[in-house]
């Protein structure tokens, strides 16, 4: 297992490497350069000698395979470089707000897999009872709900309306209460948000598979056998039903990441979400580049926790090594 | 059981640690004001010699030498008075001797012969270093003893005394001197002489500054002034309407109605000298025929338009305004709504109605496109657009529309130059100078006229008010009549506040966006 687990690692690493050439590409096929914006000047009164001269200086003027190498260098020895905007490490920026959308995510996920899976099971112990039906009318809706929209309308209602809970950033400025708790109802209407559309998919893959295996001969037998539903059904059809469960994981990574994106922006969380859409505008390559590495990388992982759940809990599977 | 419990405990420590963070500290019952920002974060490097970082958090600890009344008249900040010279090339200015830098060594002559001379340098690419070219050539700057500083013209400037009021923040040469501007450990901890002084800085979330109680003009009646960065309009006016800002932008008219209905809320204009216009290159093949341009002008009813989208804001019809400046010509030619004229002078130019109904001139169609910002915080553009589409479309002009993010805007209008038309703002200050959009020598829409150069130039080294407004008028007059563009109107800018916040009156001159408004030390905040 170990050695499939690191062979694995070793593959992930040409991949992230292919990743990382194609998006330095792709980046520089849009046009315009962050100089304008580095200049940050009403809008159109840069001269062409002070361009030239910020782009010379911030080393956009040389060609492209050459960029990309420098960046290379920089990138396998740990330095991502500087941002363009800011002139900060780029580590550092990530640093600050990596932690923040993992927070954001973690949480979600956390909700989402224990509500989804709860309820999955809920439906599928009495399919096409009422429950289910209102469970599923409800995933539907929910699922076809923009997190955009129902983000602001979870602002509009716990946050302006009946003023329960804050809806900006990640803890007031001006906080007398206890700081962990102020920080933690920062954290309920993101997380809701986020979670939302993900309890769903949970649910509904949760829903289908334990229905799959119910109908098995062997849950047939082992009722025959005289065992509690409870028993079967925990024992017996749920943790079988969970082997296709588990492959989601790899799916709801990245998500997850695109659904902060969007979250970041509506409750101004100052994550990794936020500041990509800053830098894709300001066309700061470091930072875009650094993202995007970070980002395939959590894909790259979440697939391989995928594969690697996906063989704790089926003794059926083994890879070879 | 145990366990149960067990685990509880332990899920709940994981909880308290993923939450996690630093306390912040408690300061309810001191006087905070919290500015909520949208688009760009306070962000390092907090240094005006380096970047004018917006949202210009600087404009609070950073001040220049001149600024400006509420009724547009030059008066002294950081220098108490000044002289010109009878040839006006030369500006003496006479320190203020209180002031201190927020780290208590005394401001004198030295630190502005260093900005200065640091913002000149070529090497040091600073975007402040334009304040102090006239016609392109440097000032020169000269120490005459420790409160005095002398400035040397090229040649006479009514733009100089203005540009001394802007991006042209004075820095401490202590601090400064022989660092490398781009990584200088005082761009994250700046000091300054303003009224308020630097505190810490979250990057892209928000900067706290607090009350610097030696300032030379009283101590803020504030103790804090926050700058909080929020995700977009709805957050901004989520978090107003819910108290946790005090200040914010409101950028459409949604917004507007939004922020109107808000309890305890005042809602600002101020008129910030932009003009929202269409653009067209006069070097594209019919766009060169005064014509054709004219006939365009006629198609389009800018009341009309200005009323269904803009709002209620003054329609251009010429560069420079809004009417209320002093710099204003109401008398140029205007172009109302008349599709018959300007069907007449498309067929005047030789464009007939084709086979389907639009105009052509040698089989070829009066077609272009127009380049509009996607992604703008501002959705006028876009329904400018549309609604223009369809009235070009009545006289036979086919017009596309399309859009594009910011960078790819720019440099397309900027730098290839490669464009048909543009909508766009055209940004004047209320001490105008024509020069940058209009000049042969820089004009982008590719204007050129001898004549104009002539009356920009000299409406630029015209220090006396009267003899400038003249120039101005003419140049007013002569971009109307050639329709060198089809201005809209003029940009108004909004913003919602508290009742309980008390500002001096806004002028003219943008709070948000012009280092004009120097009595931030009187912003009151009550209960």
């Amino acid at each position: 297992m170990h050695r499939v687990i690191f062979r694995r690692l070793l593959i992930s690493v040409p991949l992230l490497l292919l990743v990382s050439i194609l998006s330095f590409y792709i980046l520089r096929l849009a046009p315009g350069d962050p100089v304008r914006v580095y200049l940050a000047m009403p809008f159109d009164q840069a001269s062409p000698e002070l361009i030239a001269r910020t782009r010379a200086a911030l080393g956009l003027d040389r060609p492209l395979y050459a960029q990309y190498l420098r960046w290379l260098g920089g990138a396998v020895t740990g330095n991502l470089g500087n941002s363009l905007m800011t002139r900060r490490p780029v580590s550092t920026i990530i640093g600050e707000t990596l932690p923040n959308t993992l927070r954001l995510m973690g949480f979600a996920l956390a909700i989402a897999v224990t509500l989804g899976v709860s309820l999955g099971m809920l439906s599928a112990v009495r399919p096409d009872s009422k429950l289910d039906l209102a469970l599923s009318i409800t995933t539907y809706v929910g699922n076809s709900i923009p997190a955009f929209w129902s983000g602001l309308m979870l602002v509009f209602i716990f946050g302006v309306w009946l003023n329960w809970l804050p809806t900006v950033g990640m803890a007031s400025l001006q906080h007398a209460g206890n700081p962990l708790l102020d920080r933690a109802a920062h954290l309920v209407l993101p997380v809701a948000t986020l979670a939302f559309q993900d309890i769903v998919v949970w649910l509904r893959y949760q829903r289908n598979s334990l229905l799959e295996v119910l109908g098995e001969d062997y849950i047939r037998t082992a009722r025959a056998k005289g065992l509690s539903n409870v028993t079967v059904l925990l024992r017996h059809a749920w943790k079988n039903s969970l082997i296709s469960v588990i492959t989601l994981l790899g799916y709801t990574l990245p998500r997850l990441l695109t659904g902060a994106y969007i979250v970041e922006t509506i409750f101004s969380w100052p994550g990794m979400g936020r500041l990509s859409v800053d830098a894709i505008y300001q066309r700061d390559y470091p930072i875009i580049m650094a993202l995007l590495l970070v980002s395939s990388t959590l894909v790259v992982l979440g697939n391989l926790l995928a594969d690697v759940g996906y063989a704790l809990a089926d003794p059926r599977v083994r890879y070879e090594a | 059981m145990n366990s149960t419990r067990l685990g509880l405990i332990l899920v709940s420590l994981v909880v308290a640690v993923a939450i996690g963070g630093q306390p912040i500290s408690a300061q309810s019952d001191q006087k905070t004001f919290v500015r909520g920002i949208v688009g760009q974060p306070p962000t390092v490097p907090v240094n005006p010699l380096v970047r004018s970082s917006n949202p210009r958090a600087e404009l609070w600890m950073f001040e220049p030498l001149i600024s400006y009344t509420s009724d547009l008249r030059p008066r002294g900040q950081l220098a108490e008075r000044w002289d010109v010279s009878e040839d006006g090339l030369t500006y003496t200015f006479f320190l203020r001797r209180n002031v201190k830098w927020h780290d208590g060594r005394p401001f004198t002559a030295d630190d502005v012969v260093f900005t200065v001379e640091t913002a000149l340098n070529e090497r040091n690419n600073s975007p402040m270093r334009r304040y102090y070219l006239i016609r392109n050539r440097p000032v020169r700057v000269e120490k005459v003893d420790a409160y005095t500083v002398r400035f040397v013209l090229p040649s006479p400037s009514a733009l100089f005394i203005f540009n001394m009021s802007q991006w042209t923040m004075i820095v401490p040469k202590h601090l400064l001197e022989g660092k490398d501007l781009s990584t200088a450990d005082f761009n994250a901890k700046p000091v300054g002489t303003g009224p308020f002084r630097f505190v810490e800085l979250q990057d892209k979330q928000f900067i706290r500054m607090a009350a610097n109680p030696d300032y030379y003009l009283g101590r803020p009646k504030l103790d804090f002034w926050i700058d909080r960065a929020l995700g977009d309009q709805n957050a901004a006016l989520a978090a107003f309407a819910k108290g946790e800002v005090d200040f914010i932008g409101v950028n459409s008219r949604d917004a507007i109605e939004t922020a109107r209905r808000i309890p305890n809320t005042k809602i600002y204009s101020y008129n910030a000298g932009w003009i929202f216009s269409f653009n067209m290159n006069l070097k594209a093949s019919f766009f060169s025929d005064m014509r054709v341009r004219r006939a365009m002008a006629y198609a389009i009813d800018r009341d009309q338009l200005a009323k269904a989208i803009a709002g209620d804001v003054p329609v251009a019809w010429t560069l420079i305004g809004p009417p209320s400046s002093w710099a204003y010509n109401p008398n140029v030619p205007k172009y109302p709504k008349d599709v018959t004229r300007a069907r007449e002078l498309l067929s005047e130019a030789g464009f007939r109605p084709g086979p389907n109904g639009m105009a052509q001139k040698d089989g070829k169609p009066l077609k272009f496109t127009v380049l509009i910002q996607s992604g703008a915080t501002d959705s006028d553009p876009e329904s400018y657009a549309v609604v223009m589409k369809q009235e070009f479309r009545a006289i036979g002009v086919d017009m596309d529309i399309q859009r594009l993010d910011r960078p790819t805007l720019e440099k397309r209008l900027f730098e290839d130059k490669e464009f048909d038309a543009y909508l766009w703002w055209n940004g004047y200050s209320f001490e105008p100078d024509p020069a940058y959009y209009w000049h042969s020598s820089s004009s982008i829409n590719n204007y050129a006229n001898p004549e104009l150069d002539l009356l920009i130039d000299q409406a630029a080294s015209t220090t006396n008010r009267d003899a400038r407004k003249r120039f101005l008028d003419a140049i007013s007059t002569k971009v109307a009549r050639d329709v060198a563009f089809i201005p809209l109107y003029y940009f108004s800018g909004f913003m919602a506040t508290k009742t309980n916040i008390k500002f001096p009156p806004p002028s003219a001159a943008d709070f948000n966006n012009s280092a004009v408004l120097y009595d931030v030390q009187t912003i009151e905040k009550t209960r």
